[in-house]
């Protein structure tokens, strides 16, 4: 399981400690329990729900996940279809936001003091 | 894609102090606000952080100040604070405006107890405040006390009429818990007397909504009675009742405007991601999401000191995703017409309180019936697009529900965007392109009047001539241009095409372009033999060639004059053929031209 896991951090841009590889190694299993890697952030789920997480400065753009089985990479467009192009460009320059707005420009403290929202 | 030399705009609270004057009862800080006073690190780490975010590229649309309380510093320390606020925004005017936004002045929260102290400073730098009561001003007396617990309020009554002379952008907000509806008629008139009898204009208004925090509870014990937070439903009653109230009046405008404006798409309650712009730095250079999150480790996205300025920010983004992936959302909000305009509200206020959406998602629905041009109900399908954004950015356990699309509609390797790659990059590792390229090969002279020839791929400025019948046109050019990527200049040849922009759509890719209507070409030695020589440069009369076509030259459509060699022109396309990169950013011609409208009849 190791090795798989080894590889699982690689396609991930994660650098791997024993530890690490040790936890999500101890932790996988098909179609039960999985790690999932997105946005800087590993996420540990058994069904779909999150039981841990853990900050991980990985290099992809793309979701990761595996289960001890399979490594799959996810794009965006896979969850976000044709909406997700322009995401999609917009993610390799670090503009990863979810594709919002850029008009909530004001917090509680300016009270909408600045004008910014043009 | 226009490169910058900024990553992004943000916003940027300073708190200079966690310190604050008075210990009012609902406050989220908790006992964060008897940290002591110091001057020299709070001006020390607002220069520093100006300069880490701006040198790395993050430029504060906003630079607000909030405590603690900002006005126990002295006002010696306040001038060096706003001394170097004042110069940021001198300095970063440009770039704010570039990144989209505007100057702003430099602004202050604050709960106004020692506003007299350090009006002249205030006013010296012309700064905006922002004063914090309480409303009816009974319960001021009783929630916003001094740490002593003494009631603070003819203080505040006697600044709130300063504030109403100062002459710089000013507005007081206040905090509503369950007491303040008790008392909704007595709220209405102290509005009216703040601004009919102290004279300070409440057009500028800010409600906000108290919710039950942790710190709090922690400091206190338990939630002191009164200072519950309101349902969303007791919300409405509070706007209705306003509305009620300052119908037809001189307030009616502000109340639409500003009142509630905390509630609209504008506030950073309502973004997908707050994380992506919104950061609050403090006087020890700690890195927080905002006020709020300023008292919880979840909420904390670095050190200035200690952490590089590039992880800091992408930690706002990451925080905010992981603290909203521990959170459940409402399914009703996925089947709301209004979705996009809240996004589930405040990211913290859910994470304090346990609720699954907007904690005033009822009153910001009425906000939006009430405005509908403003906020006009999203599509069935827009509503879809942007419950698949909002999850895919916050809520990968939801993720399974969204049907997957398997096949990608559109892509583009990742490599186009690596600097190696870019056309800059590609003709500066190639000498036969940087010729074809030049912006000084070729130009026209009109009537003796020099127009450079560059090309359209790169340029970023065009210029439209006018041509007519009168005017003589030279082609001019060094004659070593039949020398470039050529060994054989005998068989070179001067080519010039000509385009019409009246549309015509061909080629496998069924692109929609520019019509042309001649190539012509003439070997090197017939142009060397046809041109006039002058210092060295060839000076070609291409005024007959022009009148030869002028039957195809529309009065009201732009021309397009391209200008190269054969060998020039062969070398552009097999460039094309071996380098996917240059081919896609070279799609169109990229060879030295310029645009003109033929006037035949002028």
């Amino acid at each position: 399981m190791n090795n798989r896991t080894v590889a699982f951090l690689r396609e991930s841009g994660i650098g791997s400690s024993e530890s690490l590889i040790q936890k999500v190694s101890d932790f996988v299993q098909p179609n039960v329990q999985k790690v999932l890697y997105r946005r800087r952030e590993l996420y540990f789920l058994h069904n779909e729900n999150i039981v841990e997480s853990m900050r991980c400065d990985g290099s992809v753009n793309a979701i990761v996940e595996f289960d001890g089985n399979t490594i799959n990479h996810i794009d965006n467009s896979y969850y976000l279809g044709e909406n997700g192009r322009m995401l999609s460009i917009d993610m390799l320059h670090e503009t990863d936001d979810g594709g919002e707005s850029s008009n909530n420009n004001n917090n509680n403290n300016n009270n909408g003091n600045n004008g910014n929202n043009g | 894609m226009q490169p910058s030399p900024y990553k992004k705009a943000v916003h940027l609270l300073y708190v200079p102090t966690l310190f604050c004057n008075m210990g009012c009862k609902y406050c989220y800080l908790g006992d964060e606000t008897e940290t002591k006073i110091d001057a020299d690190k709070a001006v020390e780490t607002l220069r520093y952080a100006i300069e880490q975010f701006t040198q790395n590229g993050y430029i504060p649309f906003n630079l607000s100040f909030h405590g603690g309380e900002v006005t126990v510093l002295s006002s010696q320390t306040l001038d060096r604070l706003f001394e170097i606020a004042q110069t940021y925004y001198r300095d970063y005017n440009t770039a704010i405006e570039l990144l989209g936004h505007k100057a702003n002045p430099i602004h202050i929260k604050t709960n106004l107890f020692a506003f007299d102290k350090h009006y002249d400073t205030l006013k010296k730098y012309r700064v905006s405040v922002s004063g914090s009561v309480d409303l009816p001003l009974f319960l001021h007396e009783k929630y916003r006390v001094d740490k002593q617990g003494h009631s603070t309020l003819q203080k505040i009554k006697e600044n709130l009429k300063l504030l109403a002379c100062y002459p710089h952008h000013k507005k007081i907000s206040c905090v509503m818990t369950r007491e303040h509806l008790e008392h909704l008629d007595a709220f209405i008139e102290d509005i009216r007397t703040i601004h009919y009898e102290i004279g300070l204009d409440m057009s500028r208004f800010n409600i906000m909504f108290g919710f039950d925090s942790i710190k709090n509870e922690e400091k206190f014990g338990a939630k002191i009675d009164g200072t519950q937070m309101l349902s969303d439903d007791e919300q409405v009653i509070v706007y209705e009742k306003l509305k009620e109230a300052f119908a037809g009046t001189e307030l009616e405008a502000g109340f639409r405007e500003h009142w509630f404006a905390e509630f609209t798409p504008a506030y950073c309650c309502s973004a997908v991601n707050c994380g992506n712009k919104f950061f609050l730095v403090q006087y020890d250079g700690e890195v927080y999401s905002c006020p709020r999150g300023q008292s919880s480790d979840m909420y904390r996205y670095g050190n200035l000191y200690r952490d590089e300025i590039d992880t800091i920010i992408a930690n706002g983004t990451r925080q905010i995703a992981t603290n909203e992936n521990t959170l459940s959302i409402d399914e009703s909000c996925l089947e709301c017409e209004y979705f996009s305009y809240c996004n589930l509200g405040c990211t913290f206020v859910r994470t304090q309180t346990n609720t699954t959406k907007s904690y005033t998602c009822a009153l910001q629905k009425a906000i939006y019936r009430d405005n509908p041009t403003l906020y006009p109900p999203l599509s069935p399908q827009e509503r879809d697009t942007k419950v698949r954004h909002y999850l895919y950015a916050n809520k990968i356990t939801q993720l399974h529900r969204l049907a997957p699309h398997t096949q990608k509609n559109f892509t583009v390797t990742e490599e186009l965007y690596d600097p190696k790659n870019t056309i800059e990059a590609i003709i500066s590792s190639d000498s036969i392109l940087q010729s074809i390229y030049s912006d000084s090969l070729f130009w026209l002279e009109i009537d003796h009047k020099r127009y450079q020839m560059q090309s359209p791929i790169r340029k970023t400025k065009r210029e439209i001539l006018f041509l007519e019948m009168t005017n003589r046109v030279l082609l001019c050019f060094d004659p070593k241009i039949f020398g470039i990527s050529c060994h054989d200049e005998v068989n070179n040849t001067l080519h010039l095409m000509l385009l019409r922009d009246t549309r015509v759509i061909y080629g496998d890719e069924q692109r929609n372009k520019q019509e042309h209507i001649f190539d012509w070409s003439l070997y090197a030695n017939s142009v060397l033999e046809s041109a006039s020589w002058v210092d060295g440069y060839c000076h070609l009369d291409i005024t007959p060639l022009l009148h030869l076509h002028r039957h195809l030259f529309l009065d009201d459509v732009r021309n397009n004059l391209f200008v190269t060699t054969k060998t020039m022109r062969e070398y552009h396309y097999e460039k094309h053929r071996k380098n996917a990169f240059y081919h896609i950013q070279a799609i169109n011609l990229p060879f030295a031209n310029i645009e003109f409208y033929f006037l035949q009849n002028d």
